[in-house]
């Protein structure tokens, strides 16, 4: 083994190979984006540990949420509201024929609870203000349906805690909270009313059908929101 | 606990002529002593003591009590204040503990101190005999301020002789939350004139501990002065205990918190003197009630189940005949059946048990009642107390909404009707029992649901009778309603394009300047009828936009075709017509219905689903219908026999108590008005049956003036149906308004051929609001009565409805009867299915 071979095995391959690790070594891993993000009231996303927040958006779902409050406005997380619809003045279609049917009211008026109303609260209440309000710069809230609101649902939440991701979602009860969903029969007990309307219970996730006359909580959503997509 | 008597009267006789030499010296102009915050309660026997409670407001030096037996102050009585309390610290109360007082008497009194005398008030102690009364019972005040004053409100129109309430005054149980308690609870005092004096009634309280008092378990003492154990010291065993209200009612108070870690031994003992007093004085009443806080079984998931307490009270309840049990803490309300334990749990029973009812919501905000057990009768989330009527015979309970709704009960109505209520009260109709749910006792002096009412207002449920069967299926089958799979019109002139989802919906006619010849394919889903047998009554129902004085046949379609690739071209044009099953005029808009004969479901169900045709007879005079995607549309319904249907049965019988149901099956109904007019109150003379005009309703128009409809419909073939879950009124708008119209009740009968605005005496017509609605295109409304209950009620007495305008001039028209597609009724219900 001459000398130049020798010097090669003993310094020069050690840092050939070396060198060939650093740039083979796969990149430091960083933390990875989670899929929540908190909204403040005027649309812009804010980092995971700041606040005060209004919304969230949901990365996975592209869904913008409401966020409850302890403040008694109109998000006031303990705010109960019965199923309502309003009637609508439009169409049950696209379709552009004056001769349409209007969509009529369903549901159970102002049977809920809340204090931003004259009278009792109801769904539309909830949704009239906050698109008036713009909350988060968004005007375009509604119930979510079923399968959207069940995307919330944490299992693995506390014991005695609502499933859901209470950093996120503070104020959050245990409780059944309304969805769009509606025109299932009612069963048992409340089979003299007809119909119902969906909601998910914070409880455990379950989706149960309930009488619209019910005062239960709500999560508004929106898709295809500027802060959340 | 205490005993019915007082103990040391002659002390208090004794210092109550103390004094009167204070009071002698009264000035007769009244100066005000330096007192707020008023309260009475009971903690032992309401036929002869009381605990009168007040705190001072600025400055009141040796506070002390005058009272007497008429508002003839110079003929008073004085009692000085026993005990003072300080609650968290700031909440200052004095109490007065009257005692020895005359039975069934009015007790007059004002607080006094170094300023002279306050505000009169006055209260009745209970009577001595079995004379019936009016309690109410409710909890859960912590928060919801609006509706919390608008129960209390509701009590002070009311006037019951006690009051029970379930606990959770306040939420945080702090001073300041419950000096705006008591602020508050001066809602519930009565205002009245007597002898020239104004006097306040006001009504002695039977507090519950609830959760959000677990901070401070001295807080009923505290805040109301009660000693339930009557050994004048203020702790925890002043939680529970027992009133003897009269002989006719011994209310029990219990605490729930004692399941509370680290209060085991206040349980053992408040749940052996429990078992004691049932024992040794629950004979002393006719009727047993019982209050506490926590239910045993919430009504709402979010709650946990305290079995703790079942596993405490519930057989000695059952053992000892509680009639009546009053929860609160979920927020909501609930009616239970009679219920005897079972294992960990309650069974219903008809042969006499306890009737549980809550739960609570007198203000805190209403939770999704959610969680009906086998036993419950009926929940829902309401705002709400209980209001019962207690007589020797029978207890009548019914629940209350918080509204403004309901007219004052005077003194003197409350006087000469221990029982009366007051009119206009927003009760609750559960279902099954109504407003009212009527609790008799059995031999063993338990409680069974049922039996005649005796109380006033309200109305019991039960179900007519008569016979009769449905409307259309002679053979007592169940008419279904089938849904369009597919609907599509074809045109000749454009033969390759198909036109489903098109805005113009569906197009029939013989020759059009744009399309030509035009036809509507629809075809429906027999899913639902592939297993029945002996159609009859196949009617296809089109909701027609634009009418035509042509007519046009229904025609077998001849082969297959599917709505998204229909053309002209491919289905053969008029080759597609096959056999002629109906020919109608659609000279009207609005839901045409066109009877089909032959055998159309057997033949689709034989040999294959191909839908119908829809083609001009003749002419050049189109029609336009909404499709299923434009608006209503197009509907067969057909009655047959489905055998499974029998099966169905095992859901809606299910038994429950004694009261009606029984099996049937769901049965549809499409009633057309019998009856309609319009009324106008500047021609209150004339009628007009019959016009041209149709029907019109406006708050003013300068023709007719106030305009109002009236439309009946003839329920005959529905008198023996019950449980509704359909009751749609449907009108053909033809003039649309942007105002809200409300339906109303007719008060009164009237007749379409002589109704005029003054033989149904305008406004008077109205009566309670069904609902709402804004007419705001053209077309079909559809408007649902079914929560408003008016089907029921009409199959009582049925006077019809009146269509009046809620505000504005701007009006709307609508077809009659006479004029074009009359108003509907659609309904569904549960009938005998023979």
């Amino acid at each position: 083994m001459n000398r130049w071979y020798r010097t090669f095995v003993v310094t020069g391959l050690p840092l050939a190979l070396g060198v060939a690790a650093f740039l083979t070594q796969p990149a430091a891993p960083g933390p990875q984006p989670y899929h929540l993000v908190k909204i403040d009231n005027r649309g812009a996303a804010l980092a995971p540990w700041s606040g005060p927040w209004s919304c969230v958006c949901d990365r996975n779902t592209g869904l913008l949420w409401e966020v409850k409050t302890d403040d008694e406005s109109i998000h006031d997380g303990l705010w109960t509201y019965s199923w309502y619809r309003e009637a609508e003045t439009g169409f049950t279609t696209v379709a552009t024929t004056s001769h349409a049917v209007p969509i009529p009211a369903t549901g159970s008026e102002n049977l809920g609870d809340c204090y931003f109303e004259p009278d009792r609260c109801d769904t539309a209440d909830l949704l009239r203000r906050t698109r008036a309000q713009q909350l988060c710069g968004e005007h375009h809230w509604r119930l979510p349906t079923a399968k959207e609101l069940h995307t919330l649902v944490y299992t693995d939440s506390k014991a005695g805690q609502p499933s859901i991701n209470t950093a996120f979602f503070p104020k959050t009860k245990r409780g059944d909270y309304w969805t769009a969903d509606f025109g299932k029969p009612l069963l048992g007990v409340y089979q003299h009313l007809g119909n119902g309307a969906e909601a998910i219970s914070f409880v455990g996730g379950q989706q149960v059908t309930i009488p619209h006359r019910n005062a239960a909580f709500v999560r508004l959503v929106a898709k295809n929101s500027k802060s959340c997509h | 606990m205490n005993n019915f008597l007082g103990s040391n009267l002659w002390a208090r006789i004794a210092r109550s002529t103390a004094y009167a030499a204070m009071l002698a010296g009264l000035s007769v102009a009244d100066a005000n002593a330096a007192t707020k915050h008023h309260r009475l309660v009971w903690d032992s026997d309401g036929r002869n003591s009381a605990v009168i409670g007040f705190s001072p407001d600025g400055s009141s030096n040796n506070p002390y009590v005058s009272f007497g037996y008429t508002t003839d102050e110079s003929g008073w009585s004085t009692a000085g204040v026993d005990t003072t309390r300080t609650f968290d610290g700031s909440v200052v109360s004095h109490f007065v503990r009257l005692e020895n007082l005359s039975a069934d008497a009015e007790i007059f009194y004002r607080v006094c101190d170094q300023d002279g005398c306050g505000d009169r008030f006055w209260f009745r102690t209970a009577p001595q005999n079995n004379d019936p009364f009016v309690v109410v019972a409710g909890g859960d005040t912590r928060t919801g301020h609006t509706t919390r004053r608008q129960g209390n409100q509701l009590l002070a129109k009311i006037r019951p002789l006690a009051v029970m309430h379930g606990g959770d005054f306040t939420d945080a149980n702090s001073a300041s939350q419950m000096l705006a308690f008591l602020d508050d609870w001066e809602l519930t005092y009565s205002s009245d004139q007597i002898d020239g004096y104004s006097y306040q009634r006001i009504y002695p309280l039977i507090p519950t501990h609830g959760n959000h008092e677990d901070n401070n378990y001295f807080t009923l003492c505290q805040v109301f002065g009660v000693d339930f154990d009557g050994d004048s010291n203020c702790n925890p065993d002043d939680t529970y205990g027992a009133v003897q209200v009269s002989p006719l009612l011994r209310i029990y108070t219990l605490n729930s918190q004692f399941k509370n870690s680290g209060w085991s031994s206040y349980a053992s003992a408040m749940n052996s003197w429990l078992q004691s007093d049932l024992a040794a004085y629950g004979n002393s009443a006719e009727w047993r009630f019982a209050q506490y806080h926590k239910p045993m079984f919430p009504h709402y998931s979010g709650k946990s189940e305290n079995t703790i307490l079942h596993s405490w009270w519930a057989q000695d309840f059952y053992d000892y005949a509680i009639n009546l049990v009053v929860e609160s803490d979920t927020h909501m309300t609930k009616l239970t059946e009679a219920l005897v334990p079972d294992g960990s749990g309650f069974a219903a029973t008809s042969n006499g048990g306890t009737v549980y009812v809550g739960e609570g919501s007198w203000g805190a905000p209403a939770r999704s009642a959610n969680d009906p057990k086998s036993w419950t009768i009926d929940l829902a989330s309401i705002q709400q107390f209980k209001v019962i009527q207690v007589s020797s015979d029978d207890v009548i309970v019914r629940t209350a909404q918080f509204n403004t709704s309901a007219s004052n009960l005077s003194r003197a109505e409350r006087a000469a009707d221990p029982l009366v209520l007051p009119a206009n009260v927003n009760w609750w109709s559960a279902n099954q029992v109504g407003e009212a749910m009527n609790l008799t006792r059995n031999s063993s002096n338990r409680s069974v649901i049922g039996g005649g009412s005796s109380g006033s207002s309200s109305s019991s449920s039960s179900s007519g009778s008569s016979s009769g069967s449905s409307s259309g299926s002679g053979s007592g089958g169940q008419t279904t309603a089938l849904a369009t799979s597919d609907d599509v019109f074809v045109t000749a002139n454009y033969t390759s394009t198909n036109y489903d989802g098109s805005n113009e919906g569906l197009l029939a006619d013989g020759s059009d300047s744009t399309y030509g010849q035009m036809m509507t394919l629809v075809k429906f889903d027999l899913d639902d009828i592939a297993s029945c047998s002996n159609f009859s009554n196949a009617t296809l129902e089109l909701n027609v936009t634009n009418y035509s004085n042509s007519s046009f046949g229904v025609y077998l379609a001849a082969s297959d075709w599917q709505e998204e690739s229909a053309t002209w071209g491919n289905i053969g044009g008029s080759g597609m017509l096959g056999s002629q099953v109906a020919s109608f005029t659609p000279s009207s808009t609005g839901l045409r219905q066109v009877t089909l004969a032959g055998n159309v479901i057997e033949t689709w169900l034989g040999g294959g689903n191909y839908g119908l045709v829809i083609a001009s007879l003749g002419g050049s005079d189109g029609v336009d219908m909404t499709s299923k995607e434009t608006g209503t549309a197009p509907v067969l319904t057909v009655d047959a026999d489905c055998g499974g249907s029998s099966s169905s049965s095992s859901s809606g019988s299910s038994s429950s108590s004694g009261s009606s149901s029984g099996s049937g099956t769901s049965q549809q109904f499409v009633q057309a008005a019998s009856d309609d007019v319009f009324i106008g109150s500047s021609q209150g003379a004339n009628n007009f049956d019959g016009s041209s005009d149709g029907l019109l309703a406006d708050g003013s128009d300068r023709q007719y003036g106030e305009l109002y409809t009236l439309i009946k419909f003839d329920l005959t073939g529905t008198e023996s149906c019950s449980s509704f879950t359909q009751a749609q009124l449907e009108l053909n708008v033809t003039d649309r308004s942007g105002n809200t119209y409300g339906v109303y009740r007719a008060t009164s009968d009237w007749q379409e051929g002589s109704a005029t605005w003054n033989s149904v005496g305008g406004s008077v017509i109205l009566g309670s609001q069904l609902a709402s609605f804004v007419p705001s295109s053209t077309g079909t409304q559809q408007i649902d009565l079914l929560s408003s209950g008016i089907v029921e009620t009409w199959l009582g007495n049925n006077t019809g409805l009146v269509i009046a305008s809620q505000s504005g001039s701007n009006g709307v028209d609508m077809t009659s009867k006479e004029t074009g597609q009359g108003p509907l009724l659609r309904l569904q219900g549960l009938c005998p299915s023979n």
